[in-house]
């Protein structure tokens, strides 16, 4: 495995994988994007037969891209830390899409996560009162930093959810929406969303385990849906098809899964 | 070829309005996975292959340059 240098070295190795007759890949870098991960020297590359795996560091995981060869299998890779493969595709695979499924399979890895995008039109929404719940609803301050980052990292596996470092929960705290109900000081739910264009969408969603079955999530979500009713056109979230208690809340409210899907191919 | 473009651009981010768009990478409108998305998508829609000389953010700004670098890929093909 080598560390990538520089932007030049990227695009010879890629071009060497592509007259090797690698052509399949996932790997689509921008050249500032490139720029920045060699400046952060994040960006590490590794020959395999039959291919070209570039990954990027994330500390505790690899992302991995791939350039393979079409007509043969890549071997199985062996790597210091987990890796993931991300693999978005629309409505069902392609018989194209389902040949690169076989290669990330041939080099061990297996499917973990399958997610889909659930919509909800602002039109089909109906306003309800609030659910009573016994807690205080605020918006998260810089104070709740490291309990939120602790519910987050007790709720979700790094390999397939986005984490924030505190620098960035710090940012995001300021820049974003995160709703937290509170039980005599400690967080007992959460609700961290965002608006692009005219869409409005959830980060995360977390009830700490001693919380649930009181309809906190319920809760959070009407509270969230009658803050950005009148500015968006519609509510649009990632959900992880076999989480059934996800599934099953969203769909209360009306939501539809949409055709935008993306597996999670891992490798522990 | 256009209309058929704007769809799978629409599936991926039924959010923004590609037509009127005119810096969709220069403003951060599309991230790296809406990227990973569109260019996997428009391999396989236009049969084309994009490499990593046109991954540039002028071949991905508009719905204009985009059908430009199809009709360029697909002639070269």
């Amino acid at each position: 495995m080598k560390r990538i240098e520089s932007v030049a070295e990227y695009k010879e190795l890629v071009a060497t994988a592509k007259k090797s007759g690698y052509s399949l890949s996932n790997c689509f870098f921008f050249p500032t994007a490139i720029q920045q991960k060699v400046d952060q020297g994040i960006l590490l590359a590794l020959k395999i037969q039959n291919g070209l795996l570039i990954l990027e560091d994330m500390v505790d995981f690899y992302r991995c891209y791939y350039y393979l060869s079409n007509d043969s299998l890549p071997e199985v890779v062996t790597l210091d830390k987990p890796a993931v493969v991300e693999f978005p595709f629309n409505g069902a695979m392609t018989p194209k899409q389902l040949v690169q499924v076989e290669k990330i399979y041939a080099m061990g890895f297996n499917l973990g996560r399958e997610s889909s995008q659930m919509t909800l039109d602002v039109q089909a929404l109906t306003l309800e009162t609030l659910l009573p719940v016994a807690y205080e609803l605020s918006f998260a301050q810089e104070a709740d930093a490291d309990a939120i980052l602790e519910m987050l990292n007790k709720t979700f596996d790094k390999l397939y959810a986005f984490i924030p470092s505190k620098e960035e929960l710090c940012r995001i705290l300021k820049e974003c929406h995160i709703w937290v109900l509170k039980d005599n000081g400690s967080i007992a739910a959460l609700l961290h969303a965002s608006q692009q264009k005219d869409y409005a969408t959830i980060e995360h969603l977390v009830v700490a385990e001693q919380y649930r079955g009181q309809r906190l999530a319920a809760y959070l979500l009407q509270n969230y849906h009658n803050y950005y009713r009148d500015s968006v056109r519609a509510f649009c979230h990632w959900v992880d098809i076999h989480n059934k208690p996800a599934v099953k809340l969203y769909s209360t409210f009306g939501y539809n899964f949409g055709i935008k899907k993306a597996n999670e191919y891992i490798k522990r | 070829m256009k209309e058929q473009l704007i769809n799978l651009l629409e599936d991926i981010r039924p959010d923004v309005e590609f037509e009127k768009e005119t810096k969709l990478i220069d403003d951060g409108i599309l991230d790296s996975f809406d990227i990973i998305s569109i260019v996997s998508e428009m391999n396989e829609t236009f049969d084309i292959e994009i490499n990593v000389d046109e991954l540039e953010p002028y071949n991905f700004n508009t719905v204009a340059a985009m059908l430009e670098l199809i009709n360029k890929l697909q002639n070269a093909g």
